[in-house]
């Protein structure tokens, strides 16, 4: 948005606190939302990120007052609005599918919620056209939103949303609707607007590389409770447990049954049979846990093995066979097929890979150093309850 | 359809053979009888065609010869007119209400469609024996109204169902989000977004009431309507003035049904093409 003059900022405090929140939606089902607590600072950009069914959009409604908590209370600039009315709240809702009107002009879809509140014709006309101009559509002001373009269609919901100068804004998969191209152009026009008004936005999307892409903060869901709330680098590089390291991407999950605890790591064998070295910094592991290391993608390194080499004895090794080969450009994803069923994928720089192309079905080595790998917090106890901590 | 080698399925000769019969059966009478309206002045009820007039069609405004055409003519849309305001306010309302499951949904909902399933010259004469027990006197502005919505409502009403079954509830939400109140949102979202359903329900209120006979018959009271007129007509009418009502009729229904189709094609127009609303 690089209008003429800033959009007007607001003043209100946009910190959102959800507390010990639960939403049940049927008598007896799973809650969607389990005993949930998050904060999220004023001003900030944050995503809540899972799978379809996680709890996302339901809070999101819930902060929006779309939905009623079960139990717990939602306070917005510390005040408790759990029973407020939407428009009561300071918040501004986008649509997944916009929900734009399609009986009313562009303008009058904009002015919508100045007509509302009794403004007259005039001001509110003079107000949408400002905002109009802010997303570029001015010259679309008379047109139905069925005669936009989708990423048209989504400016004029932004436009609507923001025209009552929200403390928050609530965006519910705002990109899914959009082709490839325009997604990637519109989630860095959102983030600009964000940073332009200084207010919170809360986005849902099930997209990670887009969570990581536009937000400070990462919410990473399952099943109505947080799995990790983390910065977007730290949700990258630090995720907390197998979940969020194998629903994240670009980090391998390594498994093992603790042998032996020497020199700060624990040396785990896997299902396999091969060995691998985990450091545990300030952590006690017993031999006999079963316990979990994260490893990045592009921190292992792949070479060809040949078919009479046995393939026991490894240390921070793994043998197995090339199952699929994806090129992506400035790196070649190889995912090897390493015998236990976890996915196992490097990836490898593209000018190190064309070297010496490995092809599918092609016996490999992958290696990795040991100080790359992160320990997780699951555990599994060798018998008795198999209870994870998490 | 065609298969591989060009040649069609037999199915595709029976359905079309179907499809003809459908045809004659219903455009075949029809159209003798506007051909035959028109005439001449010494012709009678059957072929062959004795000149061509208007003389027919004269003879209804004039009152007196050919029973009261005009007036029941007039009593008709009024009633219609009346049945379809009627069907529009209630079937709306319902179908809104709907949209909320309550206890005893169901109930109300078989009760009302069960209405499609009782014989109409039963329900007209049950209501017309429960005025006379009340000691009311039937008439078409009262117990013919009620008998003719006891026929629409559920017409309206699965019909109602269908229209808000495609209305995506986001418009209503985003409009709450926009700060409209309970009734900004049923005025300035929801009823402009299905009224070309809604103008739909009312077509239907409108011509099931115009041609309705088995419920009106016994509840029309000592003035007749349209249809109740024309039946006695073809009893005691021995000239093609009959035809002329089945033509004059047949017009105003055209132009019922065409009024509204363009109205709801003037609307989607106006709302551009390919609206979805997933």
């Amino acid at each position: 948005m690089d209008g003429a003059a800033p959009l007007s900022k607001t003043t209100g405090n946009g910190e959102i606190e959800v507390v010990a929140v639960t939403k049940v939606y049927h008598q007896g089902a799973a809650p969607a939302v389990d005993n949930l607590d998050l904060r999220i600072e004023h001003g900030s950009y944050c995503c809540l990120l899972g799978p379809s069914g996680c709890g996302k959009t339901t809070i999101l409604r819930m902060i929006a007052g779309h939905e009623v908590p079960t139990e717990g209370d939602i306070l917005i600039g510390g005040r408790n609005v759990t029973n407020l009315q939407p428009v009561e709240r300071g918040t501004a809702m986008m649509f997944q599918s916009y929900a734009l009107f399609p009986h009313r002009s562009v303008l009058d879809n904009v002015a919508f919620a100045l007509k509302m509140r009794g403004a007259s014709r005039a001001d509110r006309h003079a107000r949408a056209r400002e905002l109009l101009q802010k997303v570029h559509l001015e010259a679309f002001a008379n047109r139905l939103p069925a005669q936009l373009s989708g990423g048209q269609q989504q400016r004029v919901a932004l436009a609507r949303a923001l025209i009552t100068n929200p403390r928050v804004l609530l965006l519910d998969e705002p990109l899914s609707a959009l082709d490839e191209y325009l997604r990637l152009q519109m989630r860095g026009e959102l983030r600009r607007v964000q940073r332009e008004l200084g207010i919170t936005f809360i986005h849902v999307t099930h997209t990670q590389l887009e969570a990581i892409a536009v937000a400070d903060t990462v919410v990473v869901m399952a099943q109505g409770r947080i799995e990790q709330a983390a910065s977007a680098r730290d949700i990258f590089l630090a995720p907390r447990n197998a979940y969020v390291t194998r629903f994240i991407g670009g980090q391998n999950v390594l498994s093992g049954v603790v042998e032996h605890v020497a020199g700060g790591a624990a040396v785990a064998v896997t299902g396999t049979g091969a060995r691998i070295e985990i450091p545990l910094g300030n952590a006690h592991v017993a031999p006999g846990e079963q316990i979990f290391g994260s490893l990045r993608r592009d921190r292992v390194a792949v070479r060809r093995r040949d078919s009479g080499q046995p393939a026991a004895d490894l240390l921070n090794m793994f043998a197995g066979e090339v199952h699929a080969i994806e090129n992506q450009g400035s790196y070649v994803k190889m995912t090897i097929d390493t015998g236990d069923g976890e996915e196992f994928v490097a990836n490898v720089l593209d000018e190190d890979y064309f070297v010496d192309p490995i092809d599918i079905g092609a016996p490999v080595l992958a290696g990795w150093e040991p100080r790359e790998v992160r320990l997780l917090e699951d555990r599994r106890q060798p018998r008795g309850a198999m209870a994870t901590a998490a | 359809m065609r298969t591989a080698t060009g040649k069609r399925p037999w199915t595709f000769y029976v359905l079309a053979a179907v499809f003809v019969l459908f045809v004659l059966f219903l455009y075949g009478p029809m159209t003798v009888i506007y051909v035959l309206s028109f005439q001449g002045p010494e012709g009678g009820l059957t072929f062959p065609m004795n000149g061509v007039s208007t003389q027919w069609f004269h003879e209804l405004v004039a009152p007196g010869r050919s029973g009261d055409i005009a007036g029941s003519f007039q009593r008709s849309i009024v009633l219609a007119v009346a049945v379809t305001i009627g069907t529009v306010l209630i079937c709306v309302s319902a179908g809104l209400g709907f949209r909320r499951r309550f206890p005893g949904a169901g109930i109300v909902f078989y009760l009302v469609i069960a209405s499609l399933v009782m014989p109409g010259i039963f329900v007209g004469l049950g209501i017309s024996l429960g005025f006379q027990l009340l000691g009311w006197e039937t008439s078409w502005e009262i117990s013919g109204l009620g008998a003719q919505l006891t026929w629409t409502l559920p017409f309206g009403l699965l019909v109602m169902f269908a229209v808000i079954g495609r209305f995506n509830r986001s418009f209503e939400e985003a409009a709450r989000d926009l700060g409209a109140t309970a009734w900004q949102r049923t005025r300035e979202v929801t009823l402009p977004i299905l009224l070309p359903g809604i103008i739909g329900v009312g077509l239907f209120g409108f011509t099931l009431s115009y041609d309705e006979f088995p419920r009106t018959v016994l509840t029309a009271g000592s003035e007749n309507t349209l249809p109740l007129e024309i039946w006695a007509m073809t009893t005691n009418v021995t000239s093609p003035a009959l035809f002329a009502v089945g033509t004059v009729t047949t017009v105003i229904s055209f132009f019922v049904i065409g009024a509204s189709l363009g109205s709801i094609a003037l609307i989607q127009r106006h709302r551009g093409r390919n609206v979805r609303s997933h």
